[in-house]
């Protein structure tokens, strides 16, 4: 890839604090997201990667009794030295964001057209009818039939896919660089989440927008993201394109993912390999690696030492057993 | 099929629930007929009450004095009407007063937190260790009897009540996914206070007030019937009562009927409340 990346993140770190002690959700995330590009987070429910991405648009930080650490540049500018003000300009008109739910992301009392277009009267100094009128090419954009009428209509007066549809209209509305996506279908109709990944999906095509894409699941990423950062107990345990992540992953937790995957070769009612265990107690974490009791692989090394970030080119994982390679010495801490 | 059922069930749920109970309609034509004559008692004909006749001194109700006359001769009908105009003025500004500054009160610190939420709290519960009916006592002792002063001093009384309601609904909203959506368009603290939360407040602080009204109605008296309330000629229910104390044994009615016409209209803004409040129920809504 070519000049600086359009995002980049340098060892975030959240941690809580919560009635059973000090919680460290996101523990040292490094990754880098090039202009148009997508980048899938992959990871179990609670392994961080809401928090994450929250942590980097300021919507998890002191305010919400949060401790943040780390270094997030957005176009070389590093956000979280921004001034209030100048970040929020930023917010509104570089960043979109789709939360998961589209029944608690929209506002009640708010028709969807004025929601529309407040970004728009925001960031890019329209008044109101323009901004209206923008709000019904959106909803038009984002496949919301009778447009005009659904501008005036209340969030309740909308399914729950054509609410995510709305709520893609407002993230896109100030035609942001970085869309970030947390988890857009999981509250969704299954027959729905498809729609909403591939307007999704076309949408940073068209727009050549970069986008970050949370899901828990694999299978969802795999045709959307170019990269792919699966993420295990708050760190990120393998970063890879997401071609050679399929094709050989390094990280036993990444190839177990893979095994839980259902393929279209397989004969139907094939029982799925799940992942025995269930990830650890972040408020209780071990000094050794997270994955260990999980892993098939585990040496007494991985409950003593936790495996750093090793680095093959853009390629990255954190294990001292990694799987396809030539382990020799290579397995070991970086720096 | 049962899950299509179950399918309807989950949006019935999530449907904010407007159901009309038939059992209101007398609750609320009471309402509607204690504020209808109170805003027209000048024009239909009423005797001045506070006109005396000492001669015509506790009649018992009759044709030409429906609810009967007080120990000083005064139509009472004439002084239940123009009192429910002194209660209402009260029980509807007192109030509004303080949902005004508790509901700003609350709202900071349910939004901002941390130190902002501490002061606010330590505020609200040293205005509510005084003594509530001392504290405005005191003030209309000192400060004067007036229709004003005592709508002051019972509005002050409800900054407490309201600035907690306004709290615990700023809390529950704030962290809503759209809150933190509108934060991510770029707006800022002051625009997500008044356009993001502030409309979703109104709803429950408005059913909180119906219920409001009525304790002010019930503090006032209580303030009138100590001889601190709304000072003397003019009408006022609590005022009645206590006038009417002095001839219980004799004309039990010149205390009952005002005492009747509060009960009422207390019951009924009770019922009206919690039907308000069942509507705007935010875990019935989970919109
Ligand atoms: N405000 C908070 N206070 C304390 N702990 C928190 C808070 N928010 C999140 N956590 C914890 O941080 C961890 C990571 O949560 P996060 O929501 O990022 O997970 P996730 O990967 O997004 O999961 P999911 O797939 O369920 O959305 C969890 O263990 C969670 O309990
Ligand atoms: S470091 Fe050890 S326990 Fe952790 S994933 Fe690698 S092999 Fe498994
Ligand atoms: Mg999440």
């Amino acid at each position: 890839m070519s000049g600086a990346p359009l995002l980049s993140v340098r060892e975030a770190r959240v941690g809580f604090f919560t009635a059973r002690g000090p919680l460290r959700a996101v523990d040292g995330v490094s990754f880098d997201l090039e202009k148009g590009q997508t980048l899938g987070i992959v990871g179990e429910s609670g392994s961080g990667k809401s928090v994450l991405v929250r942590s980097l648009i300021g919507l998890v930080g002191e305010s919400s009794g949060a401790e943040v650490g780390g270094q997030v540049l957005f176009e070389g500018r590093d956000l979280r030295a921004l001034p209030a003000r100048e970040f929020r300009g930023v917010l509104g008109r570089d960043i979109g964001v789709v939360f998961q739910d589209p029944m608690t992301s929209l506002n009640p009392v708010m028709k969807i057209g004025h929601q529309i277009g407040e970004g728009l009267r925001l960031n890019r100094g329209l008044d109101a009818r323009a901004a209206a009128a923008r709000a019904v090419e959106l909803l038009t954009e984002v496949g919301i039939p009778e447009a005009e009428r659904r501008a005036g209509q209340y969030p309740h007066e909308l399914s729950g896919g054509m609410r995510q549809r709305v709520a893609i209209a407002i993230a896109i509305a100030c035609a942001p660089k970085l869309l970030i996506a947390d988890e857009p279908t999981t509250a969704l109709d299954v027959t729905v989440q498809r729609q909403i990944l591939d307007l999704l999906q076309r949408e940073q095509r068209e727009r050549g927008m970069a986008m970050i894409l949370i899901t828990h699941d694999l299978g969802v990423a795999a045709g959307r993201a170019d990269d792919i950062m699966v993420m295990y107990a708050g760190r990120a345990v393998e970063t890879a394109k997401t071609r050679e992540l399929f094709r050989s992953p390094r990280m036993p937790y990444t190839e177990a993912l893979l095994r839980s995957l259902p393929r279209l070769t397989d004969p139907t009612h094939t029982r799925l390999s799940a992942i025995p265990g269930r990830p650890p107690d972040l408020a209780r974490r071990s000094g050794g690696c997270a994955f260990a009791p999980r892993c098939r692989y585990r040496t007494d090394r991985c409950d003593e030492e936790q495996p750093m970030q090793t680095w093959e080119g853009a390629r990255g994982y954190a294990c001292f057993h990694p799987r396809g390679v030539d382990v020799g010495g290579s397995g070991g801490a970086a720096e | 099929m049962s899950a299509s059922a179950a399918k309807g069930a989950v949006v019935a749920a999530t449907r904010p629930r407007r159901r009309w109970h038939w059992a209101l309609a007398l609750p609320l034509g009471w309402l509607m007929l204690v504020v209808f004559l109170a805003i027209t008692a000048d024009w239909i004909g009423l005797p001045d009450p506070s006109a005396q006749e000492l001669i015509l001194r506790r009649k018992p109700p009759s044709a030409e004095y429906l609810l009967g006359t007080d120990n000083l001769g005064r139509d009472m009908l004439s002084r239940i009407i123009y009192g429910a105009r002194t209660s209402l003025i009260v029980g509807i500004c007192a109030p509004f007063l303080g949902f005004l500054v508790g509901g700003a009160i609350g709202m900071s610190a349910g939004y901002f937190r941390g130190k902002i939420d501490m002061l606010a709290v330590g505020f609200i519960d040293i205005l509510l260790a005084f003594p509530s009916l001392v504290l405005a006592l005191t003030f209309t002792a000192y400060l004067g009897q007036s229709l004003f002063n005592v709508t002051l001093a019972l509005g002050i009384l409800s900054i407490p009540a309201a600035a907690r309601v306004s709290r615990a609904n700023t809390l529950a909203w704030a962290n809503r996914d759209f809150v933190l959506a509108a934060r991510t368009i770029g707006a800022s603290n002051w625009r997500i206070i008044t356009r993001e939360i502030l409309p979703n407040l109104l709803p429950p602080m408005f059913a909180f007030w119906l219920v409001a009204i009525s304790v002010i109605i019930v503090a006032e008296g209580a303030l009138s019937f100590l001889g601190l309330g709304i000072p003397a000629p003019q009408p006022s229910w609590g005022g009645m009562i206590a006038d009417g104390r002095e001839a219980l044994d004799v004309a039990p009615y010149t205390a009952l009927i005002p005492a009747a016409v509060m009960f009422a209209t207390v019951l009924s803004l009770n019922f009206v409340g919690d039907m308000v409040r069942n509507m705007v129920d935010p875990r019935r809504s989970a919109l």
